[in-house]
C-alpha cells in the first residue's frame, strides 16, 4: 500500500476519456431492498460524466458548481446548480477519480484493507448534514465508494467490472 | 452708483443663501404629480427589478463581469438579491411547499387507489437514482399520493432564461449573461440609483454592460434631463450675454442689467425651497427662461432713457406688467403637480422682485447703445385691428377645438439611448408587459386558479393571432385538482397504504411514517394568505402570487403585446370575477388628462384675476380690452400652431401658453398704453429688443434634446413672433390712449 494519499492518487490510472462502469446500490430505511442504478463515469475535459441507463437513462456532467443533465428518453438538457448537500460528496469523488489531492476537503483518513494490497481513504467530516464516505480500492484501481448519509439513505457505488 | 453697489450687494446675499440651502430634486416623477401612475409602479415588486445584460464574445470574461457586477450589487444597500442563474430552493421553501402540498397540488380522489400509489411510490424510489432529484427522494418515498412530486415538477416548468454550462443565466444571442436583481423596498432615490448603476458599469471589466429596469430608466431620464437643462441654460446665459455686449457695449451697463435678473433667481429659488423644500430640476431649467423675461426690464428702461418722463412712464408699466403676470403665474399652484407649481412661485417671484429691483436702479441704468435707434421700426396700418384680431381669436379657438384630440406621445419622450437599451432587451430575453396588467383575486388557491384557467382559451387566442407572445400564470403551472372533494382521513389511508408500500418494495413499518406525514399535510390543505408567506420569499413564486390582506393577488403575465388596447379590451369583455385588467398607459393619460383641465382651469383664474388687477391699475376698460385682446390672439394662435406641428395638446403647451400670457402682458402694456408716435415708436424699439431677448432664450431651450423643454421654447417662441406683429399693428396717435 502507498504511504500517503498522493502516492495512492498517483498510482491510479488517469480516467480521462475511459468509461468506467458502474453499479450503485441505494439503501434506504423505507425500502425493503436497495434501488438499483447501473452506468459508467468517465472524465471528460476535467469533468465528470455519470452515463446513467437503469433505472433511468440520464447523462449528467458534474461541473464545480452545475450539474448538466440529459434526460435520454426526452432528449431535454437542464443545467442546475448542485445541490448544496450533494456538492462535497461529488467534489471528493471527482477529486478521486481525477487524482486531484488538492481538491480534498478536510481530513482525510488512509489505511489499509483487507487483501494483498487493499486500502481505504475514509472522509469523515465532508458536511456536518452528510455523513460519511469512504472510498476503497486495491493497488491502482478505485473499487468502490460508500456514503452514508444523515437521513439514513446508504449509497454503495461499486467501480469497475464486477469479478 | 450707490443704487447698484446696493442691489449687488442683496444679490450677493441672496445667491449666497440660495447656493447654501436650495436642494436640487432631479425625481422625473414630480412631474406627474401625486396622481401619477408611474410613480407608483415603481414601487411595485417589477418597478424594483433590475436586469444587467452582460455582453462579450468570451464566456469567461462575461463570468468574471457578472460576478464583479454581482459582488458590488450585493455590497448595496438599495439592492434585496441578486441572481446570476438558477439557484436551489432554500430549505425553507421546500419545506413550506412539503407542508402545503394538498393545497398546492390536492390530491385527485382516484389518486389513493392501490395501483396509483404503487406508482407513485415506485416513481419516488427511481428518483433517489436521479442527481436532480435525489436531495427531494425523501419527501417523494414518504408521499404516496405524489402531490409533493408534482408541486415540484409545475414549479420546474416556470419557464426561466436558459443557462450556460456555468450556470449563469444566458439570453437567446448567446453571448450575452443576464443578471436579475431586486431592489429594496425603499422609496426611489434618483441619485442613489444613478450611483449604483454607474458602479455597475465601473464593474463591466472590458465587456458591454446594459442596464433596464423601471428605476434605472427613471434615474438615466432625470440625469439626461438634468445636464441638458444645465447645459443649454448656461448656452442661453452666453448668448444673452452677448447680445447685452451688443445693446450696452459697457461691462458697468451689462453688470446693472443681470443685477435684477440675478435678484429674481436667487430670490425666486429661495422661496420655493422654503415653500416646497427644495426645487425641482425642471422647474429650475425653466427658470433659465426667467432670463428672458426679467432681462426685458432693465432694457425697457434703458429704451425709455432718453427722459425721466419716459423712464417714470416704463416703471410704472414695468411694475403694472410684472404684477399681471405674476398672479397669472401665482395660479398654476393650484394644479396639485409639483414641478408645475414650483414653476408657478419661481416666476411669479422672479419676476416681482426683478421688476422692483431693476425699477429701484433705473436711475442708475445708462440709455443704450445710439445705433440700437437705428432698427428699422414700421407700424403696420391695420383697418377694424380689433375687429381682426376678434375674429382670428374665434377663428384659432375653432382651430384649436378641431384638433382637442388628446396627444398619446409620453410627456417626456425616452432619450435615444434609453428607448435603444429597451429595444435591445426585447431582444435579449423576452420583456412582460408594463402597460396591461391582469391580476386575479381571490380567497384561496383554488379560486385563484379557476378564475384564472377561465382566462386560457381568452390568452390562447390571443396568443394563436400573435398578439402576446405567451404568458405566465399560477392557474396554467398549479395542477387542476377537479372538483373539490373531501380527502381521505388518516384511518382510510392507513387500510390501503401497506398493501402498496409492499408492491412497491417498501418496508411495512414505514406506512406509520408516510401517514404522519399525510396527516400533517391534510392539516395545512386549506391554508390562509398568512401562512403562504414562506412561499412567497422566493422569486418564481412571489412574480405570481403576492397576499393581499385577506386573500390574494395573483398577477398574469404577459409578454410581447403587440396590441394592448386588444387584450385589455378581450380580458374586460370576458367578465371574469375577480379579474381584472389595467392599462397603465391609458391610466397615465387620464391622469394626464385631470391635470391638464386642472391646469387650464387653475391659469385661466389666474388670468382673469391678472386682468382684474390690471383694470384696477390702469383704470381704463377700454385699453384692459384692447391688451386683454391682443394677449389673446397671441395666445391662441401660439396654441394653434404649437397644436398644429405636435399634433395635438398637452399640459406641457400650458405652461408654454401660461408664459406667452405673461409675455403678451408685458409687451402689450407698453405698446398699447402710449399714445403719441414718437412714444409709440420708442415702446415699440423697446419691445423689440426684448423679443430679440426672449428669443434667444426660448429657442435655445427648443434645441434642448428634452422634449418637455422642446415644446416650451418652440411655442413660446412662436407666440413671442406672433404678439410682436401684433404690437407693430398698434394704432398711434390717439391721446385716449396716453397714460
Amino acid at each position: 500500500m502507498p504511504a500517503d494519499v498522493p502516492s495512492l492518487l498517483a498510482t491510479i490510472p488517469d480516467p480521462e476519456g475511459r468509461a468506467i462502469p458502474y453499479r450503485e446500490e441505494i439503501g434506504h430505511p423505507a425500502l425493503a431492498a436497495p434501488e438499483v442504478a447501473e452506468g459508467s463515469l468517465s472524465v471528460e475535459d476535467g469533468r465528470l460524466v455519470r452515463q446513467q441507463r437503469v433505472p433511468e437513462a440520464e447523462t449528467a456532467v458534474i461541473g464545480e458548481t452545475t450539474l448538466s443533465l440529459t434526460s435520454e428518453s426526452s432528449g431535454s438538457k437542464n443545467v442546475l446548480p448542485i445541490p448544496a448537500k450533494m456538492q462535497p460528496t461529488l467534489r471528493t469523488l471527482r477529486a478521486v477519480m481525477t487524482g486531484n489531492v488538492a481538491a480534498f476537503l478536510g481530513p482525510v483518513a488512509l489505511a489499509p484493507a483487507k487483501g494483498s494490497g487493499g486500502w481505504t481513504l475514509a472522509f469523515p467530516d465532508l458536511d456536518a448534514d452528510l455523513g460519511v464516505m469512504t472510498v476503497s480500492g486495491c493497488g491502482a484501481r478505485v473499487r468502490q465508494v460508500d456514503i452514508v448519509e444523515a437521513t439514513g439513505t446508504r449509497r454503495t457505488i461499486h467501480l469497475g467490472t464486477p469479478e | 452708483m450707490i443704487r447698484i453697489w446696493s442691489a449687488a450687494a442683496l444679490v450677493l446675499v441672496l445667491a449666497g443663501s440660495a447656493i447654501w440651502v436650495t436642494e436640487i430634486d432631479t425625481d422625473v416623477r414630480a412631474v406627474l404629480g401625486d396622481a401619477g401612475a408611474a410613480s407608483r409602479s415603481l414601487d411595485t415588486r417589477e418597478g424594483r427589478t433590475q436586469i444587467i445584460a452582460v455582453s462579450a464574445q468570451e464566456a469567461g470574461q462575461r463570468h468574471t463581469a457578472v460576478e464583479r457586477i454581482a459582488t458590488v450589487m450585493r455590497s448595496s444597500l438599495l439592492v434585496a438579491s441578486v441572481s446570476t442563474g438558477p439557484s436551489q430552493p432554500e430549505p425553507d421553501l421546500i419545506e413550506a411547499l412539503w407542508r402545503h402540498r394538498f393545497a398546492l397540488a390536492p390530491p385527485r380522489a382516484d389518486a389513493f387507489n392501490t395501483v396509483a400509489m404503487v406508482q407513485e411510490l415506485t416513481a419516488a424510489r427511481k428518483a433517489l437514482s436521479r442527481l436532480e432529484d435525489a436531495a427531494l427522494a425523501q419527501y417523494y418515498l414518504r408521499d404516496p399520493t405524489g402531490s409533493f412530486r408534482r408541486v415540484i415538477d409545475q414549479f420546474k416548468a416556470i419557464p426561466r432564461p436558459d443557462t450556460d454550462e456555468m450556470g449563469f443565466w444566458l439570453a437567446k444571442d448567446g453571448r450575452t449573461n443576464l443578471i436579475v436583481a431586486d431592489l429594496t423596498d425603499g422609496p426611489f432615490d434618483s441619485d442613489a440609483q444613478a450611483s449604483l448603476d454607474a458602479a455597475i458599469q465601473n464593474a463591466a471589466d472590458r465587456t458591454a454592460v446594459r442596464i433596464l429596469g423601471p428605476r434605472s430608466i427613471t434615474a438615466r431620464v432625470s440625469r439626461e434631463i438634468a445636464w441638458r437643462s444645465q447645459l443649454f441654460g448656461g448656452i442661453a446665459t452666453a448668448l444673452l450675454l452677448i447680445w447685452l455686449v451688443i445693446l450696452a457695449r459697457s461691462p458697468g451697463a451689462i453688470f446693472a442689467c443681470l443685477l435684477p435678473l440675478a435678484a429674481g433667481l436667487a430670490s425666486a429659488v429661495l422661496v420655493v425651497t422654503g415653500v416646497f423644500g427644495g426645487i425641482h430640476v425642471i422647474a429650475l431649467g425653466f427658470g433659465a427662461t426667467l432670463l428672458g423675461l426679467a432681462m426685458d426690464y432693465p432694457l425697457h428702461l434703458m429704451a425709455h432713457g432718453q427722459s425721466e418722463a419716459a423712464r417714470q412712464r416704463a416703471v410704472r408699466l414695468i411694475l403694472i406688467g410684472a404684477a399681471t403676470t405674476a398672479i397669472a403665474f401665482l395660479a398654476l399652484t393650484g394644479t396639485g403637480v409639483p414641478v408645475l407649481a414650483q414653476m408657478g412661485v419661481l416666476v411669479a417671484v422672479g419676476l416681482l422682485v426683478s421688476a422692483i429691483v431693476a425699477t429701484g436702479i433705473a436711475p442708475a441704468l445708462p440709455p443704450l447703445a445710439p445705433y440700437t435707434r437705428r432698427l428699422p421700426i414700421r407700424f403696420v396700418s391695420l383697418p377694424n385691428r380689433s375687429a381682426l384680431l376678434l375674429i382670428s381669436v374665434g377663428a384659432m379657438a375653432l382651430g384649436l377645438f378641431a384638433m382637442a384630440e388628446d396627444r398619446k406621445d409620453p410627456l417626456i419622450a425616452l432619450p435615444p439611448p434609453v428607448s435603444e437599451t429597451i429595444s435591445t432587451f426585447r431582444d435579449l430575453m423576452e420583456l412582460p408587459s408594463g402597460q396591461i396588467r391582469v391580476t386575479t383575486k381571490g380567497q384561496t388557491l383554488r379560486e385563484i386558479a379557476e378564475r384564472q384557467r377561465a382566462l386560457i382559451p381568452i390568452l390562447d387566442g390571443l396568443e394563436r393571432d400573435g398578439v402576446l407572445c405567451r404568458y405566465e400564470m399560477l392557474g396554467a403551472i398549479l395542477p387542476d385538482a377537479g372538483p373539490a372533494e373531501t380527502l381521505p382521513t388518516r384511518e382510510t389511508l392507513a387500510a390501503s397504504l401497506p398493501l402498496a408500500l409492499e408492491r412497491a418494495g417498501f418496508k411495512p413499518s414505514f406506512a406509520a411514517d408516510a401517514i404522519d406525514s399525510y396527516e400533517v399535510a391534510l392539516k395545512h390543505a386549506a391554508p390562509s394568505p398568512a401562512a403562504l408567506g414562506d412561499l412567497m420569499k422566493n422569486r418564481a413564486i412571489a412574480s405570481l402570487l403576492h397576499v393581499d390582506g385577506a386573500g390574494f393577488v395573483a398577477p398574469v403575465r404577459l409578454y410581447n403585446i403587440t396590441d394592448p388596447e386588444l387584450v385589455a379590451k378581450s380580458v374586460s369583455a370576458a367578465n371574469i370575477t375577480g379579474v381584472a385588467v389595467q392599462d397603465a398607459k391609458a391610466e397615465i393619460g387620464v391622469a394626464l388628462d385631470d391635470l391638464k383641465s386642472r391646469a387650464l382651469a387653475a391659469l385661466s383664474a389666474g388670468i382673469f384675476v391678472g386682468f382684474t388687477v390690471l383694470l384696477i391699475l390702469v383704470r381704463r376698460a377700454r385699453q384692459t380690452a384692447r391688451i386683454a385682446l391682443a394677449c389673446a390672439a397671441a395666445t391662441v394662435s401660439a396654441a394653434a400652431l404649437s397644436g398644429a406641428v405636435f399634433g395635438g395638446f398637452s399640459i406641457i403647451q400650458i405652461v408654454a401658453l401660461a408664459l406667452i400670457v405673461g409675455i403678451a402682458i408685458d409687451y402689450a402694456v407698453f405698446t398699447e398704453l402710449v399714445g403719441s408716435r414718437n412714444d409709440a415708436r420708442v415702446a415699440l424699439h423697446s419691445v423689440m429688443l426684448c423679443a430679440v431677448t426672449t428669443l434667444i432664450a426660448f429657442i435655445t431651450l427648443s434645441f434642448s434634446g428634452v422634449s418637455l423643454l422642446e415644446e416650451i421654447g418652440l411655442t413660446v417662441s412662436a407666440g413671442v413672433v406672433i404678439m410682436l406683429g401684433i404690437c407693430m399693428t398698434r394704432p398711434i396717435d390717439s391721446p385716449k390712449d396716453r397714460m
